[in-house]
């Protein structure tokens, strides 16, 4: 066999599978608390802009400066950056929980455009329609933008989660455990190239199974696409 | 009752001032259906948005039955809006929503049960003739059908008015026919007040008892619609009465032109043959049209008549002599 001897090992005492583990169990987790901070600050961009529910031009401004500035921060430089707002946060700036901190500093400004401009696809008349019916500004972000947007936000759920994904082998470099770490540690630095593709590997599958499933879960909870008449 | 009292609005875009709407006075009557017509950019569209104030007018006020909504706090206008259903050109139903839960929307706002929702939802609904189509998506249904639930829908809070944003426009003539008698229907079964905009005459003269003209913002000519038809003062009104395509021919056609108009009691007989026969002189028919208002036919015809002086002279008198209503055309 073409396999290294380290690689048999790392299997034998379970640490790419606990590797696999982690790096799902990081993505998920940081992906989920970044989504509970994008999702409110997508809501506000969408809702404050020009041609929104309640255009305000200085929120609007203001969050979508402080939004742009740390999606243009280069992911590898801002984790460097953020090492004392996680310990400022979780009280270390080392492992997994640190990680995490890092991970969602950069994906909730993310998430937020993505959930924007999902948003903005709902068709106005709409809004509208729900303004002549009595409805306050509130029950038309619940009842009608958020909802009529479900697909569109599952499908950006998705590819958030992906990104987050690569951020979460890139942080590997600084402490981050799971497949990244493995392939820098085990493939890169004492060159087992054989470990470094199956690192490769196993992202690949992971990134298909949480494609395929999200995509399939918005697919099914469109309306829109069903075309035929069932009975 | 709606009284629209001095209104204007004024549009702000980049530091320019688009005036919308100039001046508008309007009365409208409980139980009638009136009609706002105009061409697209006339600012109809506006004037229908500050009945129910989606649209905040600039200066003047909106009163309906007493209450001045530009005075409203923001919670009583919500309430009001319950008042005033609205339909859409677009339809503007929540696509991921079935039929049911569509109709079922604007109760849901409300503090109402489930049950009481889906009950008054079914009435509505079967109503509007879609008792058969409960559970379908709005992507399943036609545009004529997707209209009657956004009318139903537009009906749950057992609104008094009803405004109607070019409701037939996105539909073709049949959906168009079926739509605006379910409309009729509910006039007078429900005994709701409806303001319909549109810019086809065919939808005023259906429905409407009044109409009101709308150009360049503001209103040029207001009254009964067979009136309006039938005597249209203003060159837009001819030109909304009159389809475009009839008017290109006029422009080689040198001898004098006159528009006679018909009410009721003369389309019966064979006016024009006898005016032909009994004068001995032939005349050009440019356009001839009649159309039935309130029950009653009325028909309009244009008419080119000979160069010759003394020929014309005849027809005229005869037209007199028979008390057959004629103006003159440009």
């Amino acid at each position: 066999m073409f396999l290294s001897e380290m690689l048999r090992d790392l299997w034998n005492n379970g640490l790419i599978q606990i590797g696999i583990l982690e790096t799902i169990y990081m993505t998920l987790l940081s992906s989920l608390i970044a989504y509970i901070i994008g999702l409110p600050l997508g809501v506000i961009l969408n809702i404050t802009d020009k041609d929104g529910l309640t255009p305000n031009k200085v929120i609007n401004s203001i969050l979508g400066f402080i939004v742009n500035i740390f999606r243009s921060i280069p992911f590898i430089i801002l984790m460097v950056a953020m090492l004392p707002v996680a310990k400022a946060i979780v009280g270390t700036s080392l492992g997994n929980r640190a990680m995490i901190v890092m991970l969602v500093i950069a994906a909730a400004p993310y998430i937020a455009r993505v959930v924007e401009s999902s948003l903005k696809e709902v068709d106005y008349g709409k809004i509208e329609a729900a303004k002549s019916m009595g409805a306050t500004d509130l029950q038309i972000i619940f009842k009608v933008i958020l909802r009529e947007s479900i697909p569109s936000l599952t499908t950006g759920a998705v590819i958030a989660t992906v990104t987050i994904l690569g951020y979460s082998a890139m942080a590997s470099t600084i402490g981050g455990t799971g497949l990244g770490q493995i392939a820098i540690i085990y493939g890169h630095q004492r060159s087992n190239a054989d470990i470094t593709w199956l690192c490769v590997l196993l992202m690949v599958v992971i990134v298909q199974i949480i494609q395929e499933v999200g995509i399939y879960i918005s697919r099914k909870s469109d309306k829109r696409i069903l075309k035929s008449r069932n009975n | 009752m709606i009284e629209l009292k001095n209104l204007s609005k004024v549009f702000k875009v980049n530091n320019d001032e688009i005036v919308a709407l100039k001046d508008i006075n309007i009365r409208i009557d409980n139980g009638e259906i009136f009609g706002i017509i105009g061409l697209s950019g006339a600012g109809k569209s506006t004037l229908v948005r500050c009945i129910n104030l989606l649209e905040k007018p600039t200066t003047g006020d909106v009163i309906i039955d007493g209450l001045n909504l530009t005075n409203l706090s923001k919670k009583e206008l919500l309430k009001m809006r319950r008042n005033i259903g609205m339909i859409f050109q677009n339809f503007n139903l929540l696509e991921q929503l079935n039929v049911i839960d569509n109709v079922c929307f604007p109760l849901s706002l409300l503090k109402i049960s489930k049950e009481t929702q889906k009950e008054k939802a079914v009435e509505l609904l079967k109503l509007v003739g879609l008792e058969h189509r409960l559970s379908y998506y709005p992507s399943q249904l036609s545009g004529g059908e997707k209209q009657r639930v956004a009318i139903a829908r537009a009906l749950a809070t057992n609104p008094k008015y009803l405004l109607c944003d070019e409701a037939t426009s996105a539909l073709d003539p049949n959906n168009t026919q079926s739509i605006l008698s379910l409309l009729k229907e509910i006039n007078e079964k429900m005994n709701v007040t409806i303001v319909v905009i549109t810019h086809e005459m065919k939808v005023i003269e259906k429905i409407c008892d009044r109409v009101a003209v709308i150009d360049s913002s503001s209103i040029v000519e207001i009254g009964k619609v067979s009136e309006v038809f039938t005597s249209p003062k203003t060159i837009i009104t001819k030109e909304l009465v009159l389809p475009e395509s009839t008017k290109i021919n006029f422009t080689g056609n040198l001898g004098r032109k006159i528009r006679l108009i018909f009410d009721g009691t003369s389309t019966e007989e064979s006016i024009l043959a006898k005016l032909i026969l009994e004068t001995q002189t032939p005349i050009n028919i440019l356009y001839a049209d009649t159309k039935e208002l309130e029950g009653v036919t009325y028909g309009h015809m244009i008419v080119e008549l000979p160069e010759n002086k003394k020929s014309e002279e005849k027809i005229i008198t005869w037209l007199k002599h028979h008390n057959i209503n004629y103006k003159e055309e440009l």
